[in-house]
């Protein structure tokens, strides 16, 4: 059937346009980051590495730096490995059960992001001060916990429950239906849910603003700082480097849904 | 369902449609390669074919969907071809998937294309109320489509497509995804209903048995065009072609060459109906039906009869089907079993599988189908 | 012999199945618990108690009282109902003709939305405090064209907050949208133009009414999220304009007032809640959840 009442030649002109509009920012960072002086101008005059190096080479940036990346590993893993657990027994369980147990795992992504970092706050006034870079991570978890547990329990929704039930069946102890039967099938969901949690986490603010202390300070602080005092180019350098890691992480997902396609339609290969 | 015929809405302007060399190509193929068609007012006809023959294509073209590259499509005698569908071309349409708007309710449903045409809101509730009083759902007016059952949606997807009398009824698989025994039940008021009000129905089904027993006419589709138009008793007892024969019911098709007046089947005899005039060394096909022969018990080893209307063989299989028993009956010069459909009833003897069979049949339940170049 | 062995092999299946539930419920309350809901609870008490730690309405005695809050929590709501509606203004259009499209142009598209929506906030806020500038590129093509009035002052100012947060909420709202829009039956369009409807009649009692669920979903996700922001108000906003996401921290980082924090707190969750009972209500909470995308 061809006609498409609604439809027109505006309407994709303007769709393609506004596409563009939510790319074009971005992509304006790319010859900021190059820019030669402190102003910053999407036509730099001059091309130059100048803030390269000044964020390579700076302490700062490389402590912040990796101070984000172990808060964020740290909280993927929480976040992944609760969510599955909370996943597996959202699909599971039975109704009424189930609906508890979603609210309370969705509440996180309810409650304004505000509010959970000030309980995060909280807790870390009940734990000694060489903890906070846990209680940070702790925090962003929470933050991800939501996104992590729905993805995982779409994917576990996806299982066909005879097959677990065949695996028993057959004989298999619990441990190994799970590692080969459940663990493969769900691998897409749950790799997903960690890349996904890895970037909510990477990105928190809040958390890491309150909990912030001469010596720790995640990325996404320096960077609040850095636009707030400095406003130079060095943080156009950070954000092509943050999208270069987006784009890579959104790279893999499609090379991993197209692998995991290719093995369900060939299950000999599992 | 017993019809309401003093509130039976009867289609007073239903039209003749017709079309003719209508051909699409769509992204390189050719999907319809000349249709030619014409429809009588008041007449129901139904599109035959599988999957791919265009018989979906062509009801869009004359819905208005799909636009013809080339060819005329005519509704009372006025070009349709390249009208847009909607109110000018006014056709009533039921589609595969039924359609309906989910968020109204079935009077909302009906009263849809009346409100189109901003009828007076009086008018309209009589009318809507008229033609679901007429498909029996008057009960279920305030109900929404998702909670009705598969059978009370397709009645509402008629109600919709009747209630604003338009020249044609176009339906597309309306039963395809019911179940057999209420596909009977509809498939025997939907006809009831159209003969009723007089509407012109153009019909689309891969369904055979659901053509024949609908339609006034049966389009048979093959390859983007109509292999054979006629009624749908013609059809099956005249087959023009190997594909038509082979496409409506159960066939044998036996292939030989006429030699003195007789068809030679791989060297059996087989007598031409009466009255045939086929000259020496034509091709053709002799159509013996399986429900017009007649098995029993044979004579082991006999191999050919003097009238030509007689075979004999060995029972491949049999099984019983209910109405019937279906035996496949091997005959040696044959490539292929015949089969055998034979009313199961006392005066037929049953026969087992290994016992020497003897058919016969009345030379003149036989159809002859001239072979093309083409046919194997 | 184990005692295991003697129960039917479903049995166990069904029990070990059991037992796992449990073994993951208990984990999670654990977790949950002793990470959010117990700090959360302090975040309660802290608002209900006075300077010496007794029980007070103090807090919201005050916060009632003083002329802080309620012109906050006014522009707070104001913004975000601005914004939502930006986003449905801006993305409605757009998402219909996207949602239609197929193969490496709907690649192409949901690649162009999930880029910005998971690029970091703050990186999309910054780049528009630099395109937005006096001097940025925008001002400097309007001045260009000749545009009367400019440059504009598009920065530090509620155009800008709104500008800016329209950007980072976007995507949510057209994910939405297209999620929504995907699943509308093309033939009920055709069926409605078959039967007589214009093309804007069918937009009006056909398409629009079945794409007001996605609608509903996005709005209520830019208002909340919107209602609860802190980057783009925080980085854009003028010095005067404050929303109630920095009213709470400038208590907790700048005047270590907990319990005005957690007084402020307090009162953000109960709108928010109410607004997602009320959005509950209207659609149900597990459509809203539903991840998009």
């Amino acid at each position: 059937m061809s006609t498409k009442p609604i439809s027109s030649p505006w309407l994709a002109g303007y769709a393609w346009v506004l596409l563009a509009l939510l790319l074009i920012p971005l992509i304006a960072l790319v010859p900021i980051s190059f820019g030669d002086s402190a102003t910053m101008s999407a036509l730099p005059d001059k091309l130059s590495l100048r803030w390269y190096r000044e964020v390579l080479g700076g302490q700062e940036w490389r402590n912040a730096f990796s101070w984000s990346l172990l808060t964020t590993s740290v909280a993927t893993l929480l976040a992944t490995s609760v969510g599955y657990l909370a996943a597996y027994a959202i699909v599971h369980s039975r109704t009424r059960f189930k609906a508890i147990l979603e609210i309370l795992m969705l509440m996180p992504m309810m409650v304004p992001t505000v509010i959970v970092a000030f309980s995060t706050y909280i807790l870390a006034t009940w734990m000694p001060a060489n903890a906070t870079w846990l209680m940070i991570a702790i925090g962003q978890a929470l933050l991800a916990l939501p996104v992590a547990t729905l993805i995982m329990a779409a994917s576990l929704r996806g299982i066909d429950p005879t097959i677990l039930r065949a695996a028993v069946s057959l004989g298999g102890q619990r441990a190994q239906v799970f590692r080969m039967v459940t663990l493969p099938i769900a691998m897409h969901g749950i790799l997903s849910a960690a890349a996904l949690s890895f970037l909510i986490a990477f990105d928190e603010l809040l958390i890491a603003v309150f909990l912030t202390k001469p010596g720790l300070e995640t990325l996404p602080v320096r960077i609040y700082d850095s636009v707030t005092y400095e406003l130079t180019p060095a943080i156009a350098v950070v954000s092509v480097f943050l999208m270069g890691l987006i784009s890579l992480a959104m790279i893999a997902g499609a090379l991993i849904r197209r692998f995991v396609a290719a093995a369900a339609s060939n299950p000999a290969s599992r | 369902m017993t019809m309401t015929s003093e509130a039976a809405t009867r289609v007073s302007n239903s039209a003749s449609v017709h079309l003719e060399a209508i051909s699409k190509s769509i992204g390189g193929t050719r999907i319809l390669a000349g249709v030619d068609l014409d429809v009588n007012a008041g007449e129901f006809v139904t599109l035959l074919g599988p999957s791919g023959s265009g018989k979906t294509s062509t009801l869009m073209a004359i819905a208005g969907f799909v636009t013809p590259d080339s060819g005329r499509i005519t509704v009372r005698g006025r070009d349709v071809t390249v009208l847009p569908p909607g109110r000018e071309r006014d056709m009533g349409i039921v589609f595969q998937n039924y359609a309906l708007f989910p968020h109204m309710t079935v009077a909302e449903n009906v009263a849809y294309p009346l409100k189109v045409r901003r009828l007076p809101r009086r008018e309209i509730e009589t009318r809507v109320a008229d033609v679901l009083k007429l498909v029996q759902l008057d009960a279920l007016a305030d109900r929404k489509p998702a909670r009705l059952s598969g059978g009370q949606q397709q009645r509402v997807a008629l109600a919709r497509a009747l209630v604003f009398e338009p020249s044609v009824l176009l339906m597309d698989e309306p039963m395809g995804a019911l179940d057999v025994r209420l596909k009977e039940e509809l498939q025997l008021e939907l006809r009831r209903l159209q003969k009723e009000i007089g509407a012109t129905v153009i019909y689309v089904t891969h369904d055979q048995n659901e053509a024949m027993l609908m339609s006034d006419r049966v389009a048979l589709m093959r390859d983007g065009q109509i292999e054979q138009y006629g009624p749908g008793q013609e059809l099956y007892r005249h087959p023009r072609s190997l594909f038509a024969a082979r496409f409506l019911g159960d066939s044998n098709l036996l292939k030989g060459m006429v030699r003195d007046g007789w068809l030679d089947v791989g060297g059996l005899r087989i007598a031409l109906p009466t009255g045939t005039l086929a000259a020496t060394g034509e091709r053709q096909a002799a159509l013996l039906r399986p429900e017009t022969l007649t098995v029993r018990e044979g004579a082991t080893g006999a191999l050919m009869s003097e009238d030509g209307a007689c075979l004999y063989g060995t029972v491949r299989d049999a099984a019983f089907v209910g109405q019937a028993m279906r035996y496949e009956i091997d005959v040696p010069g044959l490539p292929e079993p015949l089969l055998v459909h034979q009313v199961a009833c006392a005066a037929h003897a049953q026969l087992a599988i290994g016992m020497p069979a003897q058919i016969t049949w009345d030379r003149d339940d036989i159809h002859l189908i001239a072979l093309g170049d083409q046919d194997e | 012999m184990s005692s295991a062995s003697a129960i039917p092999a479903g049995l166990r299946a069904r029990r070990s199945v059991a037992d796992l539930q449990w073994l993951s419920v208990a984990v999670i309350l654990l977790f949950l618990g002793a990470t959010f809901l117990a700090p959360l609870f302090e975040v309660l008490a802290l608002s209900l108690t006075d300077a010496d730690g007794t029980f007070s309405l103090a807090q919201f005695r005050e916060l009632a009282d003083s002329s802080s809050l309620r012109p906050v929590l006014l522009q707070t709501t104001i913004t975000a109902l601005e914004v939502t509606l930006a986003c449905i203004v801006i993305g409605y259009p757009a998402a219909i003709y996207l949602s239609r499209l197929e193969g490496w142009k709907a690649s192409l598209t949901s690649v162009a939305i999930l880029f910005p929506f998971l690029t970091s906030s703050l990186v999309r806020t910054f780049v528009f405090i630099v395109l937005l500038g006096r001097n940025g590129v925008l001002n400097n093509a309007l001045v260009w064209l000749g545009v009367p009035g400019a440059p504009f002052k598009l920065l530090f100012n509620q155009t800008g907050v709104v500008i800016g947060m329209t950007y980072v909420l976007l995507p949510y709202m057209l994910l939405s949208l297209i999620g929504t829009m995907r699943k509308i039956d093309g033939t009920l369009l055709d069926a409605a133009r078959s039967m007589g409807a214009s093309r804007a009649r069918v937009f009006w009692t056909v398409y629009l009414p079945l794409s007001l669920p996605g609608v509903a979903a996005g709005a209520i996700i830019t208002t909340i999220l919107g209602f609860g922001y802190f980057v783009t108000p925080a980085l854009m906003g003028g010095p005067g304009e404050k929303m109630i996401a920095q009213m709470v921290e400038q208590r907790i980082v700048t005047l270590y007032d907990l319990p005005g924090a957690a007084a402020i707190s307090v009162v953000m969750l109960t709108i928010v809640l109410m607004a997602y009972a009320a959005a509950a209500r209207w659609l149900g909470l597990s459509r809203l959840m539903r991840p998009q995308g």
